[in-house]
């Protein structure tokens, strides 16, 4: 036993120093995903905001500019230019100038003053249903607001005599996320990715490497065990893998401030049983390819579901229901719940059992047949 | 150039020897996509339906039960629970039970019937950004067309039975490209940018690392091959791989995901053809520039999934970036691609609208073959 851990840790050593002397691949493991991360925290933004408004305004009175001038306020919309008449509308929509055009028809004015119901025409870029949604939604409570304020005038001008209109005000309040910043949301997830990724790609290469090179065979025939070998192959990348949660927290520190609520302790406990189970997969990729370009596009075969259908990006519960089952078999998806609770809600093991459990488990579950499927190949 | 031409032929024919021998590989590059777009295309979804919603009504009345019942018949909002504790509510949101908290207070109905404006509270989950802006937005218009019908119920009591000119502006909104809003419209043809450019970086990304570690370098070093014919050789040789790919993902995403294709399919195939130009040139740059394969291929998967994912305009707007990096997505070639292929899809436009990506593209996949062939002739 002993022995075996003497050899363990040389085979770690020679990993290390191997990795060292590697100039080219030093950046990809340690500064890339940093990189990586101030890209996914700076770059992204998911608000709906200052979308791209057309303005028809086919009245050019007093109220119509008004309404323009509302409208360009708010934070959502922007004006982006002005349309002569209807016809120049699809070519806007066309090539991108705005995603919306208002119309504001000729007579708005004096129908609104004689008290009829104005018809105010939008057309809507409709490839991105999200914002379309959204920008949906806004126009709608934009002509509510508008709307209230009209009878409020109206009754004031018939006198007293008549009653006020009822209104519902609603208070939308955020959570965790008052201010709806996307980093908020994207940091612990971006954190999760990242490891995940470098973790399953530095393994897999890296013994697929030694089988390539043909130094796997000097390895067989020294007393190493299989065990030893994994071992010795994946514990410098835990290292590395931990390294990396630590550049992200300090990161966040210093530029994206996400607020940390709950328990480092847990996120460092967690964080290395999510490395393990990616170390895992790179093991499992390493056994089933040949060459390292195979075992490339097999990982990346694995990579990209983390990518898309982990909850990273898009809500689990809005896929498919077979395919939310499959997403139940990706350790990520729980990882990220993890972290999202405990960066955001603060929230401890008691809350996370239902997570941590699975994750465990799906662990376990990937290192078992890493480790049968690397001794068939050995033996 | 007659023997020049040659080689490059000869180039491309061993490529393709190497490519059909391992089977793998091809069964990979070519199923991968097809795969991958069928897998992503249903999982890929921003519809965002059945939001989970809890429900604290503290005012009991048929008039706040209609407010309930209106979000539930928009088939945005989908009942988890109700209580009557506002901390229970808390809980719930704090365990992930619920994303959305809707308060009504005591005062609901009795403020309605008096002409009144009341309040009700929305609480939302705001860790997901996007949810939440999109459950906020759903929940006011739901709540704006209550209140409306609220104003005519009154006004109704009053004596008017048909108010005239209620609400003074009506929206109509016409929908266009995309009439159903079905976000499977948008994505699809984004994911087939995202995967042909991944794609062709990895297919290339291996080659020229793997003659040099295999040996066989100095064999095409001692050779009379020119850097130039080489690398032709060598995309000609994936080119023609990829543009199965092509071929196969704008058949799953027109006839399998229903995708309409509007424009013309031959500019969609030749915009692809400039593209994968790009996309497997910057394989073979990395293949040229770095020492091992190793290094070559994690250089390809991280700077084109990454890149290609965020930066392209995919799913975050460009817009909304910071100016810097609004620069930066410039030379990404999947965000031209991607306005192309939306734009052919979707919108039906043609080479008159869409030139400016066109060229934009092309420009791109010339530098960057140029930088690679300058790279391998140094290594030569």
């Amino acid at each position: 036993m002993f022995a075996g851990m003497d050899r363990v840790i040389e085979l770690v050593r020679k990993e290390v120093r191997q990795l060292r002397r590697d100039r080219q691949m030093l950046p990809f493991l340690f500064v890339v995903p940093v990189l990586q991360l101030l890209l996914f925290g700076f770059a992204i933004s998911t608000d709906v905001k200052h979308l791209r408004v057309a303005i028809c305004d086919l009245d050019s009175s007093y109220t119509s500019r008004t309404m323009v001038r509302e409208l360009g306020a708010s934070e959502y919309f922007d004006v982006a230019s002005y349309l002569a008449s209807i016809q120049e509308a699809d070519a806007t929509l066309d090539d991108g100038t705005a995603t919306i055009v208002v119309v504001l028809p000729r007579g708005l004015e004096r129908d609104l003053l004689a008290g009829r119901t104005v018809s105010v025409q939008v057309l809507l870029d409709g490839s991105d249903a999200t914002s379309a949604t959204v920008a949906m939604a806004y126009l709608t409570r934009f002509a509510q607001q508008h709307s209230a304020r009209l009878m409020e005038f109206r009754r004031i001008h018939q006198g007293a005599a008549a009653r006020s209109v009822p209104d519902i005000v609603t208070e939308t309040r955020f959570w965790y996320n008052p201010l709806l910043a996307s980093s908020v949301f994207l940091v612990p997830g971006a954190m999760c990715v990242i490891i995940g990724m470098s973790a399953t790609i530095a393994t897999a290469l890296a013994i697929v490497r030694e089988r390539e090179i043909g130094t796997i065979e000097q390895l067989i025939v020294t007393p190493i065990q299989p065990w030893e070998l994994m071992l010795g192959k994946t514990i410098p990348f835990l290292g590395v893998g931990l390294y990396n949660v630590s550049m992200v927290l300090a990161a966040n520190a210093a530029v994206f401030h996400v607020p940390l609520r709950g328990s480092i302790g847990l996120l460092y406990a967690s964080s290395a049983l999510f490395l393990v189970s990616s170390l895992a997969v790179g093991l499992l990729v390493s056994t089933v390819s040949r060459t390292q370009q195979q075992a490339i596009l097999t990982a990346f075969f694995f990579l990209m579901p983390n990518f898309l259908l982990s909850g990273f990006m898009f809500p689990i519960e809005n896929m498919p229901v077979p395919l939310q089952w499959v997403t139940t078999l990706l350790p990520l998806r729980y990882f990220l719940v993890i972290v999202r609770g405990i960066f955001l809600k603060g929230v401890g093991i008691a809350e996370l059992a239902d997570q941590l459990w699975p994750l465990a488990a799906l662990t376990l579950g990937i290192m078992l047949v890493a480790v049968w499927r690397f001794h068939k190949r050995l033996d | 150039m007659k023997r020049s031409r040659s080689r490059t032929a000869a180039i491309l024919r061993k490529e393709l020897i190497h490519i059909r021998r391992d089977t793998r590989s091809l069964i990979i590059a070519v199923l991968m996509p097809v795969a991958l777009l069928i897998i992503y295309g249903y999982g890929v979804s921003s519809d965002v339906r059945n939001i989970r919603m809890v429900v604290v009504d503290w005012c009991r009345t048929r008039e706040s039960r209609a407010l309930v019942s209106s979000f539930v018949q928009s088939g945005y909002f989908r009942i988890v629970g109700g209580t009557e504790r506002y901390a229970d509510a808390q809980r719930m949101l704090d365990l992930g039970t619920t994303r959305t908290v809707l308060v009504v207070p005591t005062t609901f109905a009795r403020d309605l019937a008096k002409g009144n404006v009341t309040h009700v509270q929305f609480l939302v989950d705001g860790s997901d950004p996007t949810t939440a802006n999109v459950a906020a937005g759903y929940a006011e218009a739901i709540v704006g067309r209550v209140a409306t019908s609220a104003v005519r119920q009154s006004l109704a009591r009053r004596g008017q039975p048909r108010p005239r000119g209620v609400p003074p502006i009506d929206v109509r909104v016409r929908v266009f490209y995309n009439e159903e809003l079905r976000s499977t419209n948008f994505i699809i043809p984004g994911l087939i940018a995202i995967i042909l450019a991944m794609t062709a970086a990895l297919l290339t990304s291996g080659t020229i690392a793997g003659e040099r570690e295999r040996g066989t370098m100095e064999q095409l070093a001692a050779s009379p091959i020119q850097s130039r014919e080489l690398m032709l050789g060598k995309i000609g040789a994936y080119s023609l791989l990829a543009a199965a790919d092509v071929v196969l993902v704008i058949l799953v995403g027109t006839f399998w995901f229903g995708v309409p294709l509007r424009g013309s399919v031959l500019l969609l195939m030749v915009a692809s053809g400039i593209f994968l130009m790009a996309a497997l040139g910057l394989g073979l740059l990395f293949s040229a520039r770095m020492a091992t394969q190793q290094t070559a291929l994690t250089a390809a998967v991280l700077s084109t999934m990454v890149p290609s994912i965020l930066l392209s305009g995919f799913y975050f707007p460009i817009r909304s970036m910071p100016s810097v990096i609004q620069v930066l997505t410039t030379l990404i070639p999947a965000r031209y691609f991607m306005v192309i292929t939306r734009g052919v899809f979707l919108k039906g436009v043609g080479w008159r609208t869409l030139w400016p990506q066109i060229a934009m593209l092309a420009l791109l996949a010339a530098v960057i073959l140029a930088g690679a062939i300058r790279a391998f002739r140094r290594k030569l």
